[in-house]
């Protein structure tokens, strides 16, 4: 009896040991846990982003995951083996004037290295091609749209 | 089992089974452990690829104020097409790609450009800008889907990062061009002016390298996939770009950002049967284009 039962544990415990799983993240705002690995296959659960992952096969651009004792198929895009990060912040005002200042300072500066030959750039570059606009930039990054009018805009798309 | 039925001929034939079931188990474990575990290392070592682009917050905001002067520069030289209804619809089909990309740390942005030529530029940080002129060409949805994820996959991969070994003030291993930008010496300012206009000049004269326009070409496949658009489209449009300059050379800028289309097109051709997409049937958007998209 006691034979039986170390053979079995035996047995048991050679394939188990076979397989171990990665810690995984999700990455992005929208993933989905599928059941093949193949877009357009079964949704089995949705991901929201910093979820934790176990996977335990990578085919192709695709990783077999374990997730809430469901397994399926992640995009390797919305995953990652290292943490996510929180959002970062938007530069101030007062970057945007250092680094605009630092341009002009930099400009004279390459000028003169480049009249003494200390640097090999062409002196016909500092021109008006160099023109910066971070107003306009600033203008670019306060332009906010919300996630829900995103889900949105993707759930009524036609034809 | 009655006593005398174990004879010494069935103890030895049922030790004999057991032994065998012992080692044929044992041997399929060690099999199965090291083919797993072989596959395993490749996977361990695939996924600690990811480790060695991680970033720390110091990295992203690092990439952000790189990004952030090369954009001043573009828009320095490129003025925004004014159009508000377009300028939200751009960035709403760009959000929704940004929404299932890799990348949920910065925030994307998307302008249209006043330029009647065709192409597309995206800067580190996740600034993207489109012509008017590229999305004139366009027809559907999708396709300013296909191009904005092109954009989106640039970022993502970190090509520019990469290439200009951008990183955070904390890293000591790796001189950093935040480094640079912390320094208060003007050699440092200079070296940063000529990182931002070598950055610039790789956006909009030399263009990225072959591998990395392939790169983000796949990626911007799968993104494409991900967020439900029809992943013919990066192939309709270039058919139809390669068309447009064969006829109107003026439109194409001159020295090309791009590897020849024929060669894009049978890469992407390639990577959507590998990964299945042809399959797919997801939605094109051609009327709601139409909708949003009216040049004078």
């Amino acid at each position: 009896m006691k034979k039986l039962a170390f053979i079995l544990a035996l047995v048991i415990a050679a394939p188990v040991s076979a397989f171990a799983g990665d810690i995984m993240y999700v990455m992005s705002k929208r993933a989905k846990l599928l059941s093949s690995p193949a877009f357009g296959s079964k949704t089995l659960e949705n991901f929201s982003k910093g979820e934790k992952l176990i996977a335990i096969e990578k085919k192709a651009n695709w990783y077999k995951v374990i997730y809430n004792e469901k397994t399926g198929w992640v995009s390797r895009l919305s995953v990652s083996s290292h943490p996510p990060l929180k959002r970062a912040r938007r530069m101030a005002k007062a970057d945007s004037k250092l680094m605009q200042n630092s341009r002009r300072r930099a400009s004279s500066v390459s000028t003169t290295a480049a009249v003494r030959g200390l640097t090999d750039i062409n002196r016909s570059r500092v021109s008006n091609d160099e023109r910066l606009d971070f107003a306009a930039v600033e203008l670019m990054e306060n332009y906010q749209i919300n996630d829900e009018d995103v889900i949105s805009f993707m759930a009524v798309i036609k034809d | 089992m009655p006593r005398n039925r174990l004879t010494p001929r069935f103890v030895l034939y049922y030790r004999t089974l057991l032994f065998s079931l012992l080692v044929f188990f044992v041997l399929t474990g060690i099999f199965f452990s090291h083919s797993a575990a072989a596959a395993d290392n490749n996977f361990r070592l695939r996924a600690h690829q990811n480790n060695i682009d991680a970033n720390t917050q110091s990295d992203i905001e690092a990439e952000i104020k790189f990004g952030k002067t090369i954009s001043a520069r573009i828009l320095g030289k490129f003025s925004e097409y004014k159009d508000e209804k377009l300028k939200r619809y751009v960035s709403l089909v760009g959000k929704a790609l940004a929404m299932n990309s890799s990348r949920d740390e910065i925030d994307f942005h998307f302008t249209v450009l006043d330029a009647d030529f065709i192409n597309a530029y995206s800067a580190p940080g996740g600034y993207i800008f489109i012509t008017r002129g590229a999305i004139e060409a366009m027809q559907d949805e999708s396709e300013l889907a296909a191009v904005l994820a092109h954009e989106v996959a640039h970022i993502t991969e970190k090509h520019i990062v990469k290439e200009f070994k951008i990183k955070g003030q904390d890293d000591s291993i790796t001189a950093g061009l935040s480094n640079l930008l912390g320094s208060s010496s003007s050699s440092a300012k200079v070296a940063f002016t000529q990182s931002v206009d070598n950055a610039v000049n790789k956006l909009i004269n030399k263009g990225f390298k072959k591998s990395e326009e392939i790169d983000s070409d796949k990626v911007a496949l799968l993104l494409l996939a991900a967020t439900g658009y029809d992943t013919g489209a990066m192939r309709r449009y270039l058919k139809r770009v390669k068309r447009i300059s064969q006829k109107i050379q003026s439109r194409i800028k001159n020295k090309p950002t791009h590897p020849p289309t024929s060669k894009r097109i049978k890469s992407l051709k390639h990577i959507a049967k590998q990964e299945g997409l042809n399959r797919l049937k997801l939605p094109r958007g051609k009327t709601r284009f139409k909708q949003y998209v009216k040049f004078q």
